[in-house]
């Protein structure tokens, strides 16, 4: 994530802030950024969102396709993600620099999205064995990348899937 | 923890939220700013063609026969007298390279530089070896521009400039500053502001006393009080509305948003309809108080 350099007064600043629940932009210890989420911002995917969280923008857009279940799991679809750190986000991000903070979130969502309560994969499944829904999972981020994760995780979940049946999944995750 | 949240609205277009009539004239590099050729070219514009074209993007300002184009975002262009507030990032040989938000890193030198120990002292071999003890990489400090020939030189020769103790940075757009006569100071809410030009606005406690200010070198690093705090953290919203609604900075106007802001708890004061209504307001009141 982006680095900024501090002198030690104002770290110690914002240290004593913290300590007695006063961040420096007046809010508390556990108080959130404004967030906004924008849907449907790109035309040619199935569901697509755009999260701004303080100076982190955040483009996901899901692409719904047919394909063919994983051997061990014949009766579950499955979710395909792709980070592009640009380096249109900071001059950090130039060349190759992007690529392995986009790997590192890719394979976090992979482990989040594992799980059975975050998105249900049986819904996934057409007829086993044969066919199943993979969804494509595309992850861009422009401006500051402060907290990739967390947008883009608040992104994939606004996510809608009208296709088939499967039903509309709009979910906030806080 | 409570989270509020909000129905999808439409987003407003930014000259209804502004809700002035805006009879600037508005252009964009490429764009005819005059056809008439008796007029001189000022900064931002150039001829082309018989006509007169923009090279920025920015609004138009005429004075007289001078016709120039003023942009709406760029980085700091120093001028000479000018104060600054930067941040060191790299200690050379005999000089500090200084990031003030311009094209080029400004250059501090180690001569140009207040030593604790009075002001007359030559700038022996140990005080270059002792550099990075005076100031390090991540350091602020306020300073003066002395000239500028693309890299802006820096210097702080009066005690009133130096380090910079415990207190909060706000970066803005230089543009966005109002050139005044004085650009430190003393707001009667009981906080202290430097209006840096180059757009780093520092807002740090008012020391209590006006101790004899060895340029900073001594950090006081106790812990400042919760009410001091709560006042800059206020003052640092109240500066980040204004500048969202593109408005001049300087001590009233703050001051009036500040008071506007007094309703409102600190963390409100970052949603975007609590911005608008504190910066309407304050609005008015400069309004007012020029007419």
């Amino acid at each position: 994530m982006a680095s900024v350099t501090l002198s030690e007064a104002e770290k110690v600043y914002i240290v004593h802030g913290v300590q007695e629940d006063l961040r420096v932009d007046g809010r508390g210890c556990e108080d959130y950024r404004c967030v906004e989420v924008e849907t449907d911002v790109v035309s040619n995917t199935s569901g697509s969102a755009r999260v701004k969280l303080g100076h982190t923008d955040i483009l996901v857009g899901v692409k719904a396709e047919m394909g063919t279940p994983k051997l061990e799991k014949p009766n579950e679809g499955y979710l395909e993600f792709f980070v592009d750190c640009s380096a249109s986000a900071t001059p950090e991000f130039e060349g190759r620099g992007g690529d392995d903070l986009g790997t590192e979130i890719a394979n976090t969502l992979y482990r989040i999205f594992n799980n059975k309560s975050s998105v249900d994969l049986k819904t996934l499944c057409i007829s086993p064995r044969e066919h199943c829904w993979v969804l494509y999972v595309d992850v861009l981020t422009g401006k500051r990348v402060g907290k990739v994760l967390h947008a883009s995780l608040q992104s994939v979940v606004h996510k809608e899937e009208s296709l088939g049946p499967k039903r509309q999944k709009v979910g906030f995750l806080g | 923890m409570a989270m509020e949240m909000r129905l999808p609205v439409a987003r407003k277009p930014l000259s209804e939220r502004l809700g002035r009539d805006t009879k600037k004239h508005l252009v964009v590099p490429g764009d005819t700013i005059t056809t008439d050729t008796g007029f001189m070219r000022g900064h931002g514009t150039y001829m082309g063609e018989e006509k007169l074209i923009a090279s920025v993007a920015g609004s138009v300002e005429r004075v007289n026969k001078l016709i120039c184009v003023k942009a709406l975002k760029t980085r700091y262009i120093g001028e000479v007298g000018d104060i600054v507030v930067g941040r060191i990032t790299e200690v050379q040989q005999k000089r500090w390279k200084v990031e003030t938000n311009s094209r080029l890193d400004s250059v501090l030198l180690l001569s140009s530089m207040n030593l604790p120990g009075g002001e007359l002292r030559r700038r022996s071999a140990e005080d270059e070896l002792a550099m990075r003890g005076f100031l390090q990489e991540g350091d602020l400090i306020s300073v003066q521009a002395v000239f500028s020939d693309g890299a802006v030189s820096l210097h702080t020769r009066s005690l009133k400039y130096g380090k910079l103790g415990q207190g909060v940075l706000v970066q803005v757009s230089p543009s966005l500053v109002k050139r005044q006569k004085t650009h430190f100071h003393d707001l009667p809410c009981g906080a202290s502001v430097i209006l840096g030009n180059n757009g780093f606005i520092w807002i740090y406690p008012t020391p209590e006393h006006k101790e004899e200010e060895a340029g900073g070198f001594i950090a006081n690093l106790e812990p400042v009080s919760l009410a001091d705090r709560e006042v800059i953290s206020r003052l640092r919203n109240c500066i980040i509305s204004l500048v969202t609604q593109r408005m001049m900075l300087y001590d009233t106007s703050i001051l009036y948003c500040y008071e506007a802001s007094l309703p409102h708890q600190i963390k409100d004061i970052l949603k975007p309809e609590i911005m608008e209504e504190i910066v309407m307001e304050t609005r008015q009141r400069l309004l007012e108080q020029e007419g």
